[in-house]
């Protein structure tokens, strides 16, 4: 196991590379660089602009540019922001943990809403609660994310303070990682808060996904209650729930859990959308600002970012399967 | 249909030709309700189409529109009302078991399967809809959707029976706007996707058969590709090369073929191994043929479960580009587009942003239930 | 902690009383005595990061504002008409000999810098050096090319050597002194980007730095003992600036409560906040004005008669009831009424389509193969107008096309996204037709840039637009520190403007703020948004509760 896992982190060194080589040209394809934040300026002359490029390098050729960066990224200096002008490696430690958060409380939901839902459905199979909940997921999965978020902002987060006798626990903020006087709150007030600032954009970015879990758990509980262990263990008399929770479940949890892996890239990219709308300083809020201000150090570092987690969402989704299948050993 | 010779044929069946003059009416006769009424519905929508635009199906007759959009819809209106009088005809002729002389090939099960699934139908149905909709929409729009008017006494108005989902802040009206957008939004998933599976089949069809260097070349781009920030080629690719629709559909197709090419490649390595590829290379038939002939054909059924769900996936995207500004020329309706321009004021203009939200729902579940379906209709190893 | 703040705030009324008056100008109805008006915290919600407190490096218009008016002091300032005023400095004098002119403030001597240390003549003059030698770094290096030197004389009086121009106590009302005893050791090559600017700032303005979470928040706590002579200590206890993107997102958080003060309500939703009973808008001038540009590199711009055309085809006075909901007035002039020069005497060209009809026949531009569409000598009158994402300029863009339309011009509206704009009508070839853009200068305007024949081409020199006449009046207005003997030359100058056309001016714009209407006292205009924050105060009644809920 340890040595699949070493070949494998080694084998994802040439990709990261490949994956950044790809987002350096791309980006010095595209038109305008860093300098170019200053061109709109009214109080900023033309001198200013000229000087900038050639204190960032910004008029070497390509391929000096393209080695310079290599060279210090290799050595693991991320360089400085030329947008916010500061060092990277304090930004993304701002950033990540934000984005951390978000991500992984989506991840915890989707999972256990998902396969709440998908249990429920297979032991009702083909039951009014069945199809109900089928079209629900259905119609929440194929929602657009950001229009998701600006909906549950329009209700959870506006209409709820206009309407007298809401139920207060379900006004929620509507941005935000925390509130303003969090400072002076004690440690539960704080957990309580952070909870509650986490709500709405955790749900806009899991919920579609939970509705896919949900599918999947469905049919791979559906596949394995057919099989003869489970009728095997009715026949027993083993009581029905039991069967369910002990038996079924942990086979059909099989090919969820590799899901799992394969959900990390894609929330990433869908808390893009939900970390603007809900102001939520992480990440994906990050990638937009530097790939729009052309603050190529900063778009190289959050690329980086972004491939490594998904690189390692694709190791933990193998990783993960051998836990849970132990007929699958990886050499 | 007053052809003697021709209506003669029809009375081998239980009833009499006349039954064919009601679309759908055969159907109901053989208790295929769901068909029947459908076509019914149908055609009584065209038909009121037909008489409620009267004037400006006159129009275009007249050459008075002379838009290539009316045509569209003037040509929609009259095979789709053929077309459901052809289906009823075919019914009396098929007699009353149904198609039972047809020949039972793969697809004629899939068919049958699929059309067992009734969420697959309504899906299917409401898709046809859809389309019918989209296509006749310079019938079925009350106004022109780009057409700006006086603007301050038309913007912002609420639902009403002038405006069924309102204006927008320029004061264009939101239902004609939804209409003519869903063409766009459609065509940019349809044709992105086309490219992406296109493309997609062929490298991991070429990956998976040839295996060994053009495997692991191949693959490895796909892994760059898949791992890559697609948010970050969006970006740049559409301010490098300006925005317009055709750059958009092109960058969507060209971005979400990796993950069809990793289908296709799976599936193929397996397939590479059975009898029938062995026989063909045995026979000594050339790569390409084997590859088009036997390979292909055999992993279309993922491919295009995938394309369906996919189809789904990029109104999703353009919808989320737009919103960045980065999708599609402002001039365009997509329902991105629409959506974006409510934004701003969502909390008192709701309906500007809502109503193109829920045909975006509308399109994705109806799409998903036709990919569920067919996955279940050509997958007898995932039918649920 | 809490009784010696109440203490130092009743001292401060000892002295601070007797002008309270003034002070509560908004507040006539509903009179609340100035020892209770200390304390809360209000909150700003902005659309964009203020990138930096480093003087050195910042260029963005909330980082300028919060610097000037929050942590920083600058030495003079603006007052309502105007007018410079003393600030951090006390008094100055200059002095004049021909080719050279000094300058020399005294300071005041009460004010320190957060962490104790007073703030002295060598805090400017050690900013003014580092600005020198950062020399192109310094993104306003402009403001400053006409200052040689600057020599200390004792610790509260410091002198400039210039070049005589006008206006050249102007760029002392944007630039802060930054502390010496902080930044003194810091090596050139770093000064940009010390963790000063993001992480540790230290000031000696109204507010004290407490936090900063990039992409979220910053948080001022209230400095208690801030001079009399300044302001003396602002009402709040805390001004907390909350960074939110989607103006949807702001617009729910000030309606429920979580924000005091929204900057940049969107013009779609000034009458939401407007109808709602604990929330007011203020409308504010602001020193933007937005515009089209031609090319006058086209042929189909290259004609004075043409771009007059084009202007009077557009109808701006419903262009700004369309997109800014009236937020605006129709504009005419590269200087903007507030501007001292501005010529009030000329007219906005009036929306006159046949007018425009007529110029364009004349001009060669006519309609022969009737597709709705003007041509001449086989070019099509069509062009492609261009604008950054922006919903107001997008707007911009769909009005123009459809007047336009009406008069037989083309208009095919593009958005671009903003770094792309940047590069494709600052770029040598300047491949584009037109394009719309809002532009808000500084109080000294220097319009060669824009207007003057250059050779080299400069950046700002998209209209392609050339006049001798134009160039020598903005030549002599750059030397005449006389306002009198200057303002014909601007007057002629703005005549020369309306007439050839080089841009078509839009709209000058107003901007309009929402306010929680507990936050009292919030004034707001041409100078800025901040220009108050030290009278800003809370209905004692309102404030926000510790640990309790949220207060709608």
């Amino acid at each position: 196991m340890t040595s699949y896992l070493l070949r494998r982190l080694l084998y994802a060194v040439p990709l990261l590379w490949g994956i950044l080589t790809l987002v350096f040209f791309i980006m010095h394809a595209a038109p305008g660089d860093p300098s170019a934040m200053y061109l709109l300026n009214p109080n900023v002359s033309q001198e200013v602009v000229e000087q900038i490029r050639s204190n960032w390098g910004l008029d070497e050729p390509l391929a000096v540019q393209y080695w310079s960066w290599l060279v210090n990224f290799a050595s693991g200096d991320f360089g400085l922001s030329l947008a916010q002008q500061r060092p990277i490696s304090a930004i993304l430690a701002d950033r990540i943990p934000n984005t951390l958060l978000l991500s992984g409380t989506a991840l915890v939901l989707i999972f256990l809403i998902g396969i709440a839902l998908g249990v429920i459905q297979a032991v009702r199979q083909y039951s009014t609660l069945d199809n109900v909940l089928t079209f629900g997921a259905l119609l929440i999965y194929s929602m657009p994310t950001f229009w998701l978020g600006l909906m549950l902002i329009l209700i959870f987060a506006h209409l709820s303070y206009q309407i007298d006798g809401w139920p207060e626990l379900l006004r929620f903020p509507a941005s935000g990682t925390t509130s303003i006087q969090y400072d002076m709150l004690g440690f539960f007030g704080k957990l309580g808060d952070r909870i509650h600032h986490l709500i709405l954009p955790a749900f806009a970015l899991g919920v579609g996904s939970a509705a896919s879990v949900a599918r999947y758990t469905r049919s791979s509980m559906l596949e394995v209650i057919r099989q003869d262990y489970i009728r095997t263990a009715r026949a027993k008399g083993v009581p029905g729930h039991r069967v369910i929770m002990k038996h079924a479940l942990r086979n059909a949890m099989l090919p969820i859990i590799t899901l799992l892996g394969l959900y990390l890239p894609f929330l990433l990219s869908g808390s893009v959308l939900v970390e603007y709308v809900f102001a939520w300083p992480g990440m994906g809020d990050t990638i937009i600002k530097a790939i729009l201000q052309r603050d190529y150090p900063l778009v190289m570092a959050t690329s980086f970012v972004f491939a490594v987690m998904v690189v390692i969402g694709n190791l933990l989704a193998d990783v993960l399967y051998a836990v849970v299948d132990p007929r699958i050993r990886y050499e | 249909m007053s052809d003697e010779t021709g209506a003669s044929e029809y009375r081998s069946g239980r009833e009499g030709w006349w039954a064919a003059l009601l679309p759908g009416l055969p159907y109901l006769l053989r208790r295929r309700w769901i068909a029947g009424f459908g076509i019914l519905a149908m055609a009584a929508f065209l038909a009121a189409v037909l008489v409620l635009g009267r004037e400006r199906v006159f129009a275009t007759l007249a050459g008075g529109g002379g838009d290539i959009d009316d045509w569209v819809a003037f040509a929609t209106l009259t095979l789709g009302l053929g077309s459901l009088w052809g289906l009823s005809f075919a019914a009396l002729r098929s007699g009353p078991g149904g198609d039972r002389s047809a020949a039972w090939s793969q697809w004629s099960t899939a068919a049958r399967e699929f059309t067992k699934n009734r969420l697959a139908v309504v899906g299917l149905g409401a898709l046809v809809v859809l389309t019918a909709v989209t296509l006749l929409a310079p019938y079925l729009a009350p106004y022109d959707p780009v057409h700006i008017g006086d603007v301050v006494g038309t913007r912002n108005l609420r639902p009403s029976l002038d405006h069924l989902m309102g204006t927008d802040k320029l004061g264009r009206d939101v239902f004609s706007r939804v209409l003519y957008g869903a063409r766009i939004s459609l065509a940019i998933g349809f044709t992105a996707i086309a490219i992406a599976i296109t493309l997609g089949t062929a490298v991991g069809a070429a990956a998976g058969y040839f295996g060994g260097v053009v495997d692991a070349i191949l693959m490895r781009i796909v892994d760059v590709l898949i791992a890559f920030p697609r948010l970050v080629l969006l970006i740049v690719v559409v301010s490098l090369l300006g925005h317009s629709v055709n750059i958009v559909i092109i960058v969507l197709g060209l971005t979400l073929w990796p993950s069809t090419a990793r289908i296709v490649r799976g599936e193929v390595l397996s397939l590479r191994e059975r009898e029938f590829i062995q026989a063909a290379r045995a026979l000594g038939f050339g790569d390409r043929r084997i590859i088009a002939r036997h390979v292909i054909p055999n992993v279309m059924a993922p491919v295009i479960v995938g394309a369906t769900l996919g189809i789904g996936n990029v109104i999703l995207i353009e919808s989320g580009l737009s919103f960045l500004g980065l999708g599609v020329p402002i001039d365009v309706p997509t329902w991105g587009r629409i959506l974006d321009d409510g934004r701003a004021a969502l909390l008192s203009t709701w309906w500007v942003t809502t109503f193109p939200g829920l045909a975006i729902v509308y399109t994705v579940v109806a799409i998903n239930l036709i990919g569920d379906g067919l996955r279940d209709a050509l997958d007898p190893r995932l039918r649920m | 902690m809490r009784r010696a703040l109440k203490l130092v705030a009743l001292v401060a009324c000892v002295t601070a009383c007797i002008d309270a008056g003034d002070r509560s100008r908004e507040n006539d109805d509903a009179p609340v005595p100035e020892e209770l008006r200390f304390g809360g915290t209000a909150v700003v919600g902005f659309l964009a990061e203020a990138s930096s407190m480093n003087e050195f490096a910042s260029n963005d218009i909330n980082s300028d504002e919060l610097q000037s008016y929050v942590l920083f002091t600058t030495l003079v300032r603006y007052d309502e008409d105007l007018q410079l005023v003393p600030y951090l400095a006390e008094s100055w004098e200059t002095t004049s000999d021909g080719e050279q002119r000094t300058l020399t403030f005294h300071l005041r001597h009460a004010v320190k810098w957060h962490d104790g240390a007073p703030t002295t003549a060598y805090d400017v003059a050690f900013t003014f050096d580092r600005i020198k030698a950062l020399g192109r770094l310094f993104p306003r290096a402009a403001s400053f090319s006409n200052y040689d030197s600057a020599v200390v004389q004792d610790s509260f009086t410091v002198t400039f050597f210039l070049k005589p121009h006008p206006g050249f106590l102007d760029p002392w009302s944007f630039t802060s002194p930054m502390p010496q005893h902080i930044l003194g050791d810091v090596p050139l090559a770093e000064l940009q980007q010390d963790p000063f600017g993001s992480v540790s700032p230290v000031g000696n303005g109204p507010f004290r730095f407490v936090e900063h979470r990039p992409g979220d928040r910053w948080v001022f706590e209230a400095t208690t003992d801030f001079p009399e002579a300044l302001g003396g200590r602002p009402y709040v206890d805390r001004l907390v600036y909350r960074i939110i993107p989607e103006p949807t997102t702001m617009l729910a958080e000030l309606m429920s409560g979580e924000l005091d003060v929204y900057l940049g309500v969107a013009p779609s939703q000034v009458e939401q906040v407007e109808s709602s009973p604990t929330a007011r808008v203020l409308r504010y001038e602001t020193r933007i004005y937005a515009f089209i540009n031609w090319n006058a590199r086209r042929p189909l711009f290259a004609d004075p008669a043409v771009r007059r055309a084009l202007t009077l085809g557009i109808d701006r006075e419903r262009l700004v009831e369309a997109v800014r909901y009236g937020m605006g007035e129709v504009a005419y002039s590269p200087l903007p009424p507030y501007h001292w020069a501005h010529n009030s005497q000329l007219q906005p060209l009036p929306y006159d389509p046949d007018s425009a009809r007529a110029l364009l026949d004349a001009a060669g531009w006519v309609d022969s193969d009737g597709d709705g569409v003007r041509e001449r000598d086989g070019d099509r009158a069509s062009f492609e107008l261009i604008t950054n994402s922006n919903p107001v300029r997008e707007d911009v863009l769909e009005i123009v096309a459809s007047d336009l339309a009406t008069v037989g011009v083309e208009v095919i509206p593009r958005v671009l996204e903003a770094q792309t704009l940047g590069a494709t009508i600052t770029g040598s070839d300047r491949d584009f037709d037109a394009f719309v853009l809002g532009w808000g200068p500084q109080f000294e305007q220097n319009d060669r840039r824009i207007f003057g024949c250059a050779t080299p081409e400069g950046l700002f020199h998209w209209a392609g637009y050339c006049n001798p006449r134009v160039d020598e009046l903005l030549d002599r207005v750059a030397s005449l520190e006389d306002r009198a003997q200057a303002l014909p030359l601007w007057f002629e100058y703005q005549e020369i403007i309306q007439r050839d056309q080089p841009y078509t001016f839009l709209y000058y714009e107003t901007r309009a703020i929402g306010i929680k209407n507990r936050l009292r006292a919030v004034e707001m205009d041409v100078r800025g948004t901040l220009i108050n924050v030290n009278d800003w105060w809370i209905e004692p009644g309102s404030r926000r509760q510790i640990a309790a809920s949220r207060s709608p």
